[in-house]
């Protein structure tokens, strides 16, 4: 029988958020399909996670049982997920870092077909049936995948089982690894100091563009976030421009937020900033540009030099939290 | 170092969504009226290049790209800003989403204008937004592959390398050969052209190959099976807050706010 994969990840015992959409979502395929869902569990100390995934959706928790695995390395970890993809009809990578690196290669290595960036994904046919934004989001493209495929799947897209699943089984498999394949070697990693609230766990978030003219506008927002506990984030002009570091770009190829609230201040909405809050409740936006994109996405929006606006919205919220 | 680098010419993926039509059941857009630059990410990626080689004295970068004839124009560019070669890979039409077909004619290509010791490219083109040719170059070259990196530069017999991750970057040590994608990142947006160049430019010559000519690597992959190209659902526009001046409009801001219970 075939079986649908997908990689997951744990934080100890506790599987992502990421991670709990991807079950939901590889448990309905299989459900459809009448196929099997696998978990990979890459290394011993995710392994702790397992009986968690089982309940996430997972038929089978398959720990890959090697020391090395534990840590990111792309080379071992395509090793061993090509060595043990039986009969793979579709594996689900998440839309980040570690699924979009590997995607490519390990399509390429099970000879099967590639789809990233999903943002639905069904089983119609016999065939899964995907759709994802291209040009920006400015379209989205459906399309239909025969055949064994490689699929990476963009967070906040898919919903996690509602009902925790019985049963299931762990397994634990020995897989060989050979060091002979590795050519990067990881030195460092160098985790960038965020002050306040993770963006990915953010309620509320303040972001900034081209449009607050430097990196003292930067500071301004700080002061706004403080007061509302919130997550900042940059448009990829700001990034640019070196007014705020890579790990606060939102957008299609920076990180897909989803919180209740994201002022946006001196951004333009270009789509590709756009696709990274499409599930985000409630936009509100301040620019100078009446005629920006920004106002056709928004809920609320403000025409003004935000200069301006800000130390009074600041004042009034800080009077308005207070009670 | 011989350096290859990428680059893809696309509809100018910053055009406004209005700007931007298609007809009913096209695979593609229409591309009447919007000019066509190079993706922006593959233009980090050149930047790149033009590093290292001044980091690594004797290297030279050659840019390729595939396309129909109009393409010449994104090698020019490359050429104005000092890549020492240019090769097009000749197709009739601009490349879609077919990235195994991609993949496999450039690759063709860079063994045939080869040996090169490092390949670069963007992450992802701005037009289909895929994320795959160079990746999968790297497997069709058997080159190993680094992702997302933003910075490079020499170390022992290979390269120092950044790579964004999610809440920061790693440092990574990889060897010769090599294939990365480039991500944005203040340090490497591309130089503007001397207007020397730009003129200098023009007369270098672009060796031109037919991808027909290429002994492309055969895939059993199919291409995806488009079952359509839509805009996305229209959303309603913003309701403006206004008021007598912004003290004001910064109260019913805060008002609208509580209304909506998001604070
Ligand atoms: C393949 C690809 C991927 C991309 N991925 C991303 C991504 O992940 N994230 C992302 O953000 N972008 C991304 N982009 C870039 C995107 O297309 C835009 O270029 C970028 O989002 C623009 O940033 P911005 O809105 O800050 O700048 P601009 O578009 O320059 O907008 C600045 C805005 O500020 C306003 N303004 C000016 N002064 C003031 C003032 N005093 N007060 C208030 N408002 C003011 C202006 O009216 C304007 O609307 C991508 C592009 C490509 C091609």
């Amino acid at each position: 029988m075939e079986n649908i994969y997908v990689l997951t990840d744990a934080v100890e015992s506790r599987p992502t958020r990421n991670t709990l959409e991807l079950l939901g979502l590889g448990h309905r395929l299989a459900q459809a399909a009448g196929l099997k869902l696998r978990a990979w569990l890459p290394g011993p100390a995710r392994g702790q996670a397992a009986t968690a995934v089982l309940a996430a959706g997972a038929d089978e928790a398959v720990i890959l049982d090697e020391p090395r695995l534990d840590t990111y390395q792309p080379e071992l970890w395509l090793q061993a997920l090509t060595a043990t993809a039986s009969a793979p009809a579709a594996v689900i990578l998440p839309a980040d870092s570690t699924g979009r690196d590997l995607a490519p290669r390990l399509a390429y290595r099970l000879q099967s077909q590639l789809f990233t960036d999903a943002v639905e994904v069904s089983w119609s046919d016999g065939a899964v049936v995907a759709k994802r934004p291209v040009y920006g989001g400015k379209a989205i493209m459906t399309a239909r995948v025969a055949g064994p495929v490689v699929l990476t799947v963009r967070a906040h897209t898919a919903s996690p089982l509602a009902e925790p699943k019985t049963g299931g089984e762990i397994l634990r498999e020995a897989v060989q690894i050979d060091e002979a394949v590795v050519h990067t070697r990881l030195v460092e990693h160098v985790e960038e100091k965020t002050e306040g609230v993770r963006l990915e766990d953010a309620r509320v978030i303040v972001s900034g563009g081209r449009g607050l003219g430097g990196a003292e506008g930067f500071a301004e927002l700080q002061k706004l976030a403080a007061i509302l506990h919130a997550g900042i984030g940059a448009s990829r002009g700001a990034v640019d421009l070196g007014w705020a570091p890579p790990s606060w770009q939102i957008g299609q190829t920076g990180k897909i937020v989803s919180p209740d609230l994201y002022l946006a201040i001196g951004i333009s909405g270009a789509s590709q900033h756009m696709a990274g809050v499409a599930s985000a409740k409630t936009i509100v936006a301040i620019n100078t540009d009446p005629e920006a994109p920004i106002f056709s996405y928004a809920r609320l929006g403000v025409v003004a030099d935000y200069k301006k606006v800000l130390p009074h919205l600041i004042t009034a919220l800080a009077a308005a939290l207070k009670q | 170092m011989k350096i290859a680098i990428l680059l893809k010419r696309i509809l100018d993926p910053e055009v406004s969504p209005h700007k931007f039509s298609l007809e009913p059941g096209a695979t593609r857009p229409s591309d009447a009226g919007i000019p066509k630059v190079i993706s922006p990410f593959d233009e980090n990626a050149l930047e790149l290049a033009l590093q290292l080689r001044e980091k690594s004295p004797g290297s030279t970068v050659t840019a390729i790209s595939m396309g129909p004839p109009e393409t010449v124009e994104i090698l020019r560019k490359a050429l104005a800003v000092t890549a020492d070669a240019a090769v097009l890979v000749q197709i009739e039409t601009d490349p879609g989403p077919d990235a195994f077909g991609t993949a496999s004619t450039l690759a063709a290509a860079l063994q045939k204008t080869g040996p090169f010791d490092l390949v670069l490219a963007g992450r992802q083109a701005g037009d289909w937004d895929q994320g795959q040719v160079g990746s999968l170059v790297a497997e069709m070259l058997g080159f190993p592959c680094v992702t997302f990196v933003t910075q490079a530069s020499p170390s022992g017999n290979g390269l120092r390398l950044q790579r964004e991750s999610e809440n920061g970057y790693d440092v990574i040590d990889a060897d010769l050969p090599l294939v990365l994608t480039v991500t944005n990142h203040p340090g490497n947006v591309l130089r503007l052209p001397k207007v020397r160049d730009v003129m200098m430019a023009n007369r270098k010559p672009v060796t031109t190959i037919a991808a027909s000519d290429l002994a492309a690597m055969s895939t059993k992959i199919p291409p995806l099976e488009i079952l359509a190209l839509e805009k996305p659902p229209a959303v309603a526009a913003a309701e403006i807050v206004g008021g007598r001046d912004e003290q004001e409009i910064a109260a019913r801001l805060v008002q609208k706010l509580q209304e909506l219970k998001v604070l």
